[in-house]
């Protein structure tokens, strides 16, 4: 079929405002913020795959068509929510078209008394939480993408926002989805808060990359708006005291939404310009809701720390640390440099083998005689992640995606041989995929099994988390 | 016109963080209005990658320099008026603009005013050549043709303080803000030229601008363009603040939220003076909305002009959450033009007035 005779056709099938075959649309939706995208900026221009044609539904009904008439022609499909993914989870691989799911951004139920929200997948993280604000309601999941991420993207990517170690993940949020599955047929789970009828089927999607289905609704859990918030910042001289008290805050039950730890090089890097002049690793600490549980969580959180010799700094770094938090610049001044790339590698293990990943990880880097920046962040009591950027440079743009790719492939080398997940909240993209294997060893193949039944010919998102 | 290229390269390499508050974009889901995108398109133009076309041209014109991108960027000082301006001019010398953007061109050309008004509204007179006057008040453009009664209003003021003033409140020779903003910069440089001349005939001491667009291309872009004023510009707002406590007022006991233009909020930062009056004016002084000063939403601007049905549904989003959150609210203050004639415009019941802020001070006075 022609570039023009699948635009037609798409027009006749959902409406001639819903379709694009304008170059600029197809190339804005054919980029993502992967570090990659911008090598290939540099290098080429263009991305090197374009999608065809771009459609943009506005409901339900829309995509169904949209994924029957694909399924039907054979035509790929990829999926678009805000384009703030970073392993490349939206890029077209091969020809095809793309869906744009910012069109389907409404608000379709507040319930205060279950404390839900019921939303269409393509709304803005921060225009739900916007919303809720105002409403005197948050959602507490704080991603560093949330200006520009759409739900749906976050629970395809199985996001993390900044608060999660009170809040959980997007998995703890999600009650309820509605999916288009690859045959086109319609998928609503119903809202519970929890039940014993087999696996969540929820969590086939979450995740999932957008290879079973198009999530189209979501329910998510919110909250009312804390009555209180309190930061606490702490020094240590050491890393490894104070990743031992952390896992003594969690392991004795508290619930810090955030816990923040830097190694030396990320505190100065990140903090010196706000005014952190230590020689140390900063732990940023938050409590918040019910004012008397935050000041008995603070006190007995304070104990510990100060218990294991960490020098208690105020309060002062953490809310500035919140008022800057999407102050990424020296991760993207990184990128802006020919031959420079940057990015982060989000691992995560259980505390009895944190340290050594993070010692075989920063052993790595020195060798390499590549500079790294890493903190911990996103604590449960049975481990933590470690969140490595790294900034490389490279002679020109052709050897920066050369040492990128040996990068990815050493540290998760390294991550599976102890014992640690590739992948805390990224997702795996084109980036991780070629390690999936050795991450979930059979369990790729169940993956591999459900893709091939929902969806034989491959049509939606292929190239994305596993090879068919 | 040249392009900032380190902040284009900013914009193309950045992860949206703007995404969520492009009033423009959430109205349209148009991809290409977005910083990140748009730049990543001109770039590639200036590049021969692709050609400019009309949908790009959409795309661009659909920015109304609003400027909260700016809010939440994370580069500091960012600005992002030179590549916006940029990318219109390379849209309009490509006649890729929407039509309605030649028809501006064509006014501003033929007529001295973006609606190609032929009458003349009023000339300056009664005016003593030989007398060097306290003031010259320039209402500007969107004060002239949207809301006059801004100058009624100030006129009142300025006489109820006694001082001396001529008003330049013709509209034969556009300032140039409007031919700026939308990328025709040869037509805006004449214009400025023009303009330059018929203020510095006249003998004042200083100059007070009503229309905040006016205020900063007086500021910012004469000097630029080599028109240099050696007399102090003012907006309105900083002469009232300083004059507010010479005037008899009732205070008020009015539910008054004030909703902070772009143009004061961002581009020329006038956040704080606005409330200092109405504190004057008022006794309930809760005048906030959630998002306020430099986080103000946007009312749509000049895509009134260009867009007008994408602009009423910016406006009226905006009044139905100042009607949904704000239940008390019984009269909603802006200070720009174009603010009060978008909002006045989209209104659509008549739960709360809307005013400018020197309408509601002439209100008030006793």
């Amino acid at each position: 079929m022609t570039d023009n005779n699948l635009s037609k056709k798409l027009e006749k099938l959902i409406g001639k405002n819903k379709v694009s075959s304008d170059i600029g649309d197809r190339l804005c939706f054919s980029r993502d913020v992967t570090p990659l995208c911008y090598k290939w900026i540099d290098l080429y221009k263009l991305p090197p795959y374009i999608c065809d044609a771009v459609v943009s539904p506005e409901n339900t009904e829309d995509v169904i068509k949209i994924v029957k008439f694909a399924k039907k022609n054979k035509i790929k499909i990829f999926i678009y929510g805000g384009g703030s993914g970073v392993v490349g989870g939206i890029i077209p691989t091969e020809r095809g078209i793309t869906i744009d799911m910012s069109r389907m951004s409404k608000i379709l139920n507040l319930d205060k008394e279950s404390l839900t929200v019921e939303v269409e997948s393509g709304i803005i993280g921060q225009n739900l939480e916007d919303f809720l604000n105002k409403n005197n309601y948050t959602l507490r999941h704080f991603p560093q993408s949330i200006r520009s991420a759409s739900v749906g993207g976050l629970i395809a990517t199985k996001s993390i926002g900044q608060f999660s170690t009170k809040y959980g993940g997007i998995e703890n949020y999600v009650t309820g989805l509605e999916v288009v599955l690859p045959d086109g047929n319609i998928l609503r789970t119903k809202d519970k808060p929890r039940s014993s009828t087999g696996p969540d089927i929820n969590n086939f999607f979450i995740g999932s990359e957008g290879i079973f289905g198009i999530i189209t609704k979501a329910i998510l859990k919110i909250y009312k708006i804390p009555e209180e918030v309190r930061y606490h910042c702490f020094l240590y001289k050491d890393i490894f005291s104070a990743l031992d008290s952390i896992r003594e805050i969690m392991q004795m039950g508290l619930k810090p939404p955030v816990v923040r730890l830097y190694n030396k090089e990320e505190s100065h890097q990140k903090f010196a310009k706000l005014g952190f002049g230590y020689d140390g690793c900063l732990m940023i600490l938050c409590f918040e809701g019910n004012s008397e549980l935050v000041k008995a969580e603070s006190e007995i959180a304070k104990k510990i720390c100060e218990r294991t010799k960490a020098e208690n700094i105020g309060d002062e770094l953490g809310k500035l640390w919140f008022d800057n938090r999407f102050d990424t610049r020296h991760i993207l001044e990184k990128e802006e440099e020919f031959g420079g790339i940057s990015d982060a590698v989000e691992l995560a293990a259980p505390w009895s083998k944190i340290k050594k990943l993070y010692i075989d990880v920063e052993s790595y880097f020195k060798k390499q005689q590549i500079t790294l920046a890493s903190h911990f962040s996103h604590a449960y009591q049975t481990g933590i992640s470690v969140y490595n950027i790294f900034f490389l440079s490279a002679k020109d743009e052709e050897e920066a995606i050369e040492r990128f790719y040996t990068v990815w492939n050493d540290v998760m080398e390294i991550a599976l041989k102890d014992d640690a997940t590739i992948s805390h909240h990224h997702g795996i993209g084109i980036i991780k995929k070629d390690k999936l294997k050795k991450e979930l060893n059979e369990g790729i193949n169940i993956l591999k099994s459900l893709k091939e039944k929902l969806d034989p010919n491959n049509i939606i998102n292929p190239g994305k988390l596993i090879e068919k | 016109m040249n392009f900032d290229a380190k902040s284009l390269r900013q914009c193309i390499y950045c992860h949206n963080f703007c995404k969520f508050c492009c009033a423009p974009y959430l109205a349209t889901k148009n991809q290409k209005v977005i910083q990140t995108q748009k730049n990543y398109l001109i770039y590639l133009v200036n590049e021969n990658k692709i050609e400019p076309n009309a949908e790009l041209g959409k795309a661009v014109y659909l920015c109304n320099d609003c400027k909260r991108c700016e809010t939440y960027c994370i580069f500091e000082g960012k600005n992002v008026l030179p590549n916006n301006r940029y990318a219109k001019n390379l849209i309009f010398k490509n006649m890729l603009a929407p039509k309605k953007v030649y028809d501006i061109y064509n006014h501003l050309l033929n007529f001295g005013n973006f609606l190609g008004k032929k009458t003349r509204q009023s000339a300056v007179k009664d005016f003593d050549k030989n007398k060097r006057y306290d003031f010259l008040v320039y209402p500007g453009d969107y004060v002239n043709l949207l809301a006059p009664n801004i100058t009624k209003s100030f006129i009142k003021i300025l006489k109820k303080l006694n001082k001396s003033f001529i008003l330049c409140d013709d509209i034969e020779v556009s300032d140039g803000a409007i031919a700026l903003d939308l990328g025709m910069e040869e037509l805006a440089e004449e214009l400025m030229e023009r303009n330059f001349r018929k203020v510095t005939q006249y003998k004042f001491d200083a100059l007070i601008v009503l229309n905040p667009y006016s205020y900063y291309c007086f500021k910012n872009d004469y000097g630029k363009y080599g028109f240099k004023f050696d007399f102090e510009i003012i907006h309105y707002i900083d002469f009232m603040e300083r004059h507010i406590d010479n005037l008899k007022i009732k205070k008020t006991n009015d539910y008054v939220k004030y909703f902070d233009p772009c143009v004061l909020s961002r581009w020329i930062k006038i956040n704080e003076s606005p409330r200092n009056i109405l504190r004057v004016l008022c006794n309930n002084q809760d005048f906030d909305l959630i998002k306020n000063r430099e986080e103000s939403e946007c009312c749509g601007g000049n895509l009134s002009l260009i867009f007008p049905e994408i602009s009423r549904i910016i406006t009226e989003g905006l009044l139905n959450e100042i009607k949904s959150y704000y239940e008390k609210t019984e009269v909603l203050i802006t200070a720009c033009p174009l603010c009060l004639s978008n909002l006045l415009k989209a209104q659509n019941s008549s739960r709360f007035k809307i005013y400018d802020l020197i309408e509601y001070i002439s209100n008030n006075m006793v």
